[in-house]
């Protein structure tokens, strides 16, 4: 149990982590396909990295 | 104007990051929705209303703990565990236990009813499957919603998944999704991953109440050879004889199959193993659940009618006949109540000095010829 929960956080943290790169090409990057599909990425990766999905 | 705005790449950016921040939101509000279950109202034949945690105490606080309603009557008698929800998505299982809860009363014996055995299952719907996360029945006293959920255990509840799935028990192996099968992990282990636990809780439950029977209700797809059948532990192949004849001669067609002994961890094998109690499983067609179905919506789920499975059927692919009629909720509903009241009369048959009496558990046809709606109670507000 502690392991399957530790893997879980660990796969929160890293989809926290992939939604924070996508924050910051959407932001950051110049060309708006590279902005868009950095915005089609973020959606669910914020959403697993809070657990509801 | 705006043009011009969205030509600079940093004000798209800010932009483009706010509709992100509102889509996310209005998904994550949808999907947590999810895990807030439908209103069950015990009707006056429930004496006693407590979690499922009450067997297994880790289960206590976490997603999987789900209400037990017990019904007793006044003369002492034998015990019958009814299961629903097993699976989230075999929604006629969810319903039948809903109607027990909400108008059975028992005279004699007891009945355990748990709706939403798996209750994870339910805070969720497969991506890419268009499944509806719930449908609506109309009563007389307004709309009733209830959950469709899926299969497994949901993924937020128990991850990851293994690559292969042994039964710890007997050592089979199995796909590694199947971890979250609560329909593949009896006889659990109380220190377990989470579904273990909520079958470990459910066996201990078995012992503890010194339940006799157990009917597990389940769906399956058109497509699938084992539909409307019984499945029975050779330990309960004469009381689900003696009910399916009771069905027959009430014009409900059902098969019935011994349940195979190298098929692990489901309800009628492990059950019947590891416990004194008759072990029967029934299953019934329910055409959202299918690959030859066609637009997934809470019509087909409720209404069961799909022309892509009419046309199945005409070419010989179903093991169900699949009329422009369908298989509606109602009939399958139904058809699991009568196959609960048969059963009962065949264990009665067989022990005639610790009988199970029950009343007032809506009839096969007048369901058939008034729907769900008076059978359902009126949600108490507040």
């Amino acid at each position: 149990m502690i392991l399957d929960l530790s893997l879980l956080y660990v796969y929160r943290i890293l989809a926290l982590i992939v939604a924070g790169m996508m924050i910051w090409a959407v932001v950051r990057r110049t060309d708006w396909r590279e902005q868009v599909f950095a915005l089609i990425v973020f959606v669910p990766f914020m959403l697993r990295a809070l657990g509801v999905k | 104007m705006v043009w011009e705005y969205l030509k600079e790449p940093r004000k798209r950016g800010g932009l483009l990051l706010a509709m992100g921040l509102i889509i996310a939101t209005a998904a994550g509000v949808g999907f947590r929705r999810m895990h807030q279950p439908e209103p069950i109202v015990a009707g006056p034949g429930v004496t006693t209303e407590r979690m499922l945690s009450h067997y297994v105490s880790s289960l206590a606080g976490t997603p999987a703990d789900t209400p037990v309603f017990i019904l007793e009557g006044k003369q002492p008698g034998a015990t019958m565990l009814i299961l629903g929800g097993v699976h989230p998505q075999e929604v006629a299982g969810l319903m039948a236990a809903v109607l027990m809860v909400e108008n059975a009363e028992v005279q004699q014996g007891r009945l355990i009813v748990i709706p939403q055995s798996n209750r994870s299952g339910f805070t969720y719907t497969e991506p890419l499957e268009g499944f509806p996360h719930e449908f609506t029945i109309d009563t007389p006293h307004g709309p009733r919603w209830f959950r469709v959920g899926m299969r497994l255990t949901n993924p937020v509840h128990q991850w990851p998944d293994p690559d292969l799935y042994i039964h710890p028990q007997t050592g089979e192996p199995m796909v590694g999704w199947e971890a979250r099968n609560l329909n593949r992990a009896f006889p659990g282990d109380a220190n377990g991953r989470y579904t273990h636990r909520l079958n470990a809780a459910i066996i201990e439950l078995i012992r503890e109440e010194n339940v006799d029977m157990v009917f597990d209700m389940h769906e399956a797809y058109p497509e699938y050879p084992v539909i409307n059948m019984l499945v029975a532990h050779e330990n309960a192949f004469e009381v689900a004889t003696i009910a399916t004849w009771g069905l027959e001669a009430r014009g409900i067609a059902m098969d019935l199959q011994p349940s195979p002994k190298l098929l692990r961890g489901l309800s009628h094998r492990e059950v019947g193993d590891h416990t004194t109690a008759l072990a029967v499983l029934g299953e019934t067609a329910n055409a959202a659940m299918g690959r030859f179905r066609g637009r997934t919506s809470s019509e087909l789920v409720v209404g069961g009618r799909d022309r892509n499975y009419e046309r199945a059927a005409g070419l010989g692919r179903l093991f169900v006949p699949f009329t422009e009629e369908g298989h509606p909720l109602i009939s399958r509903a139904a058809r699991h109540l009568a196959t609960i009241e048969e059963l009962i009369n065949g264990f009665n048959e067989i022990n005639p000095e610790r009988q199970i009496i029950v009343s007032n558990v809506p009839e096969y046809e007048q369901l058939l010829q008034e729907g769900f709606g008076p059978f359902l109670r009126a949600v108490p507000q507040g």
